[in-house]
């Protein structure tokens, strides 16, 4: 802002003009007043005082009224000391106006009553009385007069005119006239002799006296001469006898001083009695006239207290106003902000020691805040590195609720990113069912109070078996956690799955080895034997030969079978992806066992879309045959055998699940846990490698298998295989022509 | 200021006075006669018979007849004439126009009388208006209430009895045909 408009800003200037328009307006107010008591002097200004009086009035009125607006915008902008300005304000107002109120009453009383003292009945009857004895003392004085002039009247009695001039001189000299005049009724001067050099004409009476005369009748009076006393004028009728006068009648005027003695009483007599009765005429308007005064400067004085009462405020509270700014500042974290020291006073050590404790505050913000950045940086590298980690870690509070969890935790336990922070172990497992026993795992060693623990879990998932490797830990105080658990878990299914399946594939490799190697000379040696001596022998000896030679012959034929099932398991042949259609796969495997199906009612319930996989059809045809010839011989000696076999698609997944379900006797449960190991079966006949081929075929094609019994009795094998989007169906569909 | 107040921007009452006024020439000079009827309101004529002096002031322009309203005028006069009741005497006392002393009068309408009555007051000389031009004179008449006490000042500004002044009386020199 330039400095031109901040000068034409009056409020900088503070109470100065404020005081000096109120010097001034006092001043008038004074000339006022005395111009009701002074009327000669200063009464030609009244009305320019008036109105200077009430421009002045209407200015401060407008400061007035600006500062209120100025007040009333602070007010509902909740400006900071805004109260405590309205509160002294209002204390100074009170203060200025209440004592110059009550001075405004008693001196109004005062005026009033004091003005009635002016005037008093004895006063005015004595004035009345001084009037009536000055005018019969004039009167007396007007009857001497008018004999003289009657006399003189009778001097010139049918005198002619023109000799009677001649002694006008000499008549007004015997007198003592000022003036005399000959004249008649119709105002026609004849002639006149005064003691005044420069008067041409003599002092003719008025219409009215002429009228008087014609009437008849002498006029004889009183007539005062402004600031020159009086004269008395006496005019008579001539007694002529006869006419004498151009026209009418003869007239002789004389006009007679007043002693100066006695004009001088009746002068005075005149202007007392004048005076009084203007004053007593005008007493309500001279009582109102003061009252004015006396209420202008009242208005001054609560218009100019009020004002000044606000600009003092204003500067009494502005260090306050302006450390509570600086203090709300500090609370919305600016440290920044220094308040300007304009005093020297306490206030102004006050805002010293703010902008001291401001910037100690903000050195410590400054190393709070490189702090948190640490730490966050900290927060973030644990983060990340969590982040990266193929372990899953979930850190729980004294509560139970998550506080962290890294990506591959959830990735883990629910093959799929969902954030299941500040939940609670509890929320967890109802809305993810499949994770109950990982819950009850966590529960048990948090219930157990154990600072450090580690177990194997197993259990059943949407995957199938999972086995996790669980290490929990309650978080030391010292590590700022307390109450804390941390749960790391690694999913270890594929490893210990690896394990065993490269244990069972060397067993297999080394069986198929070690064993068949010497079956195929035992088998032959045992025909050779059967052929060379079975001839030669006879009776007994020929029976047992025969029975033994064939034992070994079949025995050796069924180990042979035997290691080539563990050949085919232990071997990993490339498979040959393709799309395939699992239901047309599903309707030859079920033809090829159409005569034992007779047997048992099948059932197929086959979705009609999306029963496209990615898959090697001789891999799932084994599959599906190991599947189906197992669901058939448990349903052997079953009433009423009942054999499902379903194909759903799952959208959720974007999967489609293979059922294979029977009423037979389902799955012992001793061995329902390990039913995908090799070698593990409840048949005479089998060789225990029928449902871990099925898995191995399934882990190829990233599926995921689980068994279950029926609660009806029965088994139920459900398979989940990767759906083809459609996209990649066609491509497939049209690469194979 | 006393014609702002009193009866410039003010006053109300136009029929203060009745201007029976003519104008007429002598050798020299152009002159106005005739006479003024004041009506004065019965708060004023009260004030006089309390001995207030009354003051009205008579207002006397003169410019071509066809000079527009805002252009200078030839001429212009202010006359005050005055009248005030003496107590002692019983008579009023009036100061004229064309009197430089006062004048008694037994009577208040005699005074009345004598205070507006103009005997060729001269107002201009011949010489200085233009023979082939129209003049105008307008005449005006005003309380003058700047001459009222101080304390009744106020209340002429307020008060339509106060607040006196007559209509402009416009005569033309020559006289239309």
């Amino acid at each position: 802002m330039s400095v031109l408009p901040r000068l034409f800003r009056w409020q900088h200037w503070g109470v100065a003009p404020v005081l000096l328009l109120f010097a001034g307006l006092l001043f008038s107010l004074y000339m006022l007043s005395s111009a009701t008591e002074n009327s000669a002097v200063i009464g030609p200004y009244y009305s320019w005082l008036l109105l200077g009086n009430a421009l002045g009035l209407l200015v401060l009125t407008g400061m007035l009224g600006y500062q209120l607006y100025r007040l009333t915008i602070e007010y509902r902008q909740r400006r900071a000391g805004i109260r405590l300005t309205l509160r002294m304000v209002t204390m100074f107002v009170i203060l200025a106006v209440v004592p110059v109120s009550l001075v405004y009453i008693l001196s109004v009383q005062f005026l009033q009553r004091g003005i009635d003292s002016w005037f008093d009945v004895r006063i005015e009857t004595a004035l009345g009385d001084a009037l009536d004895l000055s005018r019969d003392s004039m009167t007396g004085l007007i009857r001497e007069k008018a004999k003289s002039t009657l006399k003189l009247a009778e001097s010139v009695v049918d005198t002619p005119t023109s000799i009677a001039t001649l002694n006008l001189v000499d008549m007004r000299l015997s007198s003592g006239a000022d003036e005399i005049a000959l004249l008649d009724t119709t105002g026609h001067v004849y002639a006149f002799s005064t003691t005044d050099p420069e008067s041409l004409l003599p002092n003719a009476p008025s219409e009215l006296i002429y009228s008087q005369l014609r009437q008849g009748y002498p006029y004889l009076d009183l007539e005062p001469v402004k600031d020159e006393g009086f004269i008395i004028r006496v005019v008579i009728e001539i007694p002529d006898t006869i006419n004498l006068a151009v026209r009418g009648r003869r007239l002789i005027q004389a006009l007679y001083p007043v002693a100066d003695r006695l004009n001088s009483l009746s002068q005075s007599v005149q202007s007392a009695f004048a005076a009084y009765k203007e004053l007593s005429y005008i007493r309500d308007e001279l009582k109102n006239s003061f009252i004015l005064t006396l209420s202008l400067a009242l208005v001054l004085n609560i218009l100019a207290a009020i004002i000044v009462a606000v600009i003092s405020a204003r500067r009494l509270v502005e260090p306050v106003r302006v450390l509570v700014d600086g203090t709300r500042a500090v609370a919305t974290g600016n440290y920044e902000k220094r308040l300007p020291v304009t005093s020297h006073d306490e206030l102004g050590k006050l805002v010293g020691s703010f902008n001291d404790m401001t910037q100690r505050v903000a050195e410590a913000s400054q190393q709070a805040r490189l702090s948190r950045e640490a730490a966050e940086e900290e927060h973030a590298y644990v983060q990340t590195i969590l982040s990266r980690l193929s372990s899953g870690v979930i850190t729980l509070n004294s509560d139970g609720l998550v506080v962290t969890m890294n990506p591959m935790a959830s990735r883990i336990l629910l093959n799929s990113e969902v954030d299941l922070t500040n939940k609670s172990l509890d929320e967890i497992v109802d809305q993810f069912p499949g994770l109950h026993e990982f819950y009850n795992c966590i529960h048990r060693h948090l219930n157990a109070d154990e600072t450090q623990w580690q177990e194997q879990l197993v259990f059943l998932n949407h995957k199938g078996r999972q086995v996790l490797m669980v290490n929990g830990g309650l978080l030391s105080p010292e590590q700022g956690r307390e109450g804390e658990h941390v749960v790391m878990f690694d999913d270890v299914t594929d490893f210990v799955q690896a394990q065993r399946d490269a244990a069972w594939g060397e067993m297999a490799r080394r069986l198929a080895h070690e064993i068949k190697n010497p079956l195929t000379p035992i088998q032959l040696s045992a025909e050779r034997v059967r052929h060379k001596c079975l001839q030669d022998v006879e009776g007994k000896a020929a029976e047992v030969l025969d029975k033994a030679t064939r034992t070994i012959i079949d025995q050796v034929e069924a180990m042979k079978d035997m290691v080539n099932a563990f050949t085919q398991y232990a071997r990993s042949p490339e498979l040959k992806i393709e799309s395939l259609s699992l239901n047309r796969m599903i309707e030859e495997i079920l033809e090829m066992y159409k005569g034992e199906q007779q047997r048992a009612a099948t059932e197929l319930r086959l979705d009609s879309e999306n029963t496209y996989i990615s898959a090697d059809a001789g891999r799932i045809r084994q599959l599906l045959h190991n599947l189906i010839r197992n669901a058939l011989d448990a349903l052997n000696g079953v009433e009423d055998p009942h054999l499902l076999v379903e194909t759903r698609f799952d959208p959720l997944n974007n999967t489609l699940v293979l059922t294979i379900e029977d009423n037979g006797p389902g799955f012992d449960e001793s061995i329902i846990n390990n039913v995908f190991e090799p070698y593990v079966t409840t048949k005479q006949q089998g060789t225990g490698l029928g449902l871990a081929i099925v898995k191995k075929i399934v882990e190829e094609h990233h599926g995921a298998i689980t068994v279950t019994n029926l609660v009806k009795g029965g088994a139920k094998v459900m398979i989940n295989f990767s759906c083809m989007d459609v996209v990649s169906h066609a491509s497939s569909n049209g690469g194979l022509g | 200021m006393a014609l702002l107040f009193s009866g410039g921007l003010f006053a109300r009452q136009q029929d203060f006075a009745d201007l029976d006024l003519r104008l007429a020439s002598d050798e020299f000079s152009l002159l106005l006669q005739g006479d003024l009827s004041f009506h004065f309101s019965k708060a004023a004529l009260e004030a006089l018979a309390n001995g207030l002096p009354l003051a009205v002031d008579t207002e006397v322009i003169i410019k071509p007849a066809n000079k527009w309203y805002w252009q200078q005028s030839l001429a212009s006069f202010r006359y005050k004439l005055e009248i005030q009741y003496h107590a002692l005497s019983q008579q009023y006392l009036v100061k004229g126009i064309d009197h430089t002393y006062p004048r008694a009068f037994l009577t208040q309408s005699a005074a009345l009388a004598a205070l507006g009555r103009i005997k060729e007051l001269a107002l201009v000389e011949l010489s200085s208006l233009d023979p082939d031009e129209q003049y105008e004179v307008s005449i005006r008449s005003v309380l003058d209430s700047e001459s009222l006490p101080v304390p009744l000042r106020p209340l002429t500004y307020l008060s339509d009895e106060w607040r006196l002044r007559s209509g402009w009386k416009r005569l033309h020199w020559p006289e239309n045909n």
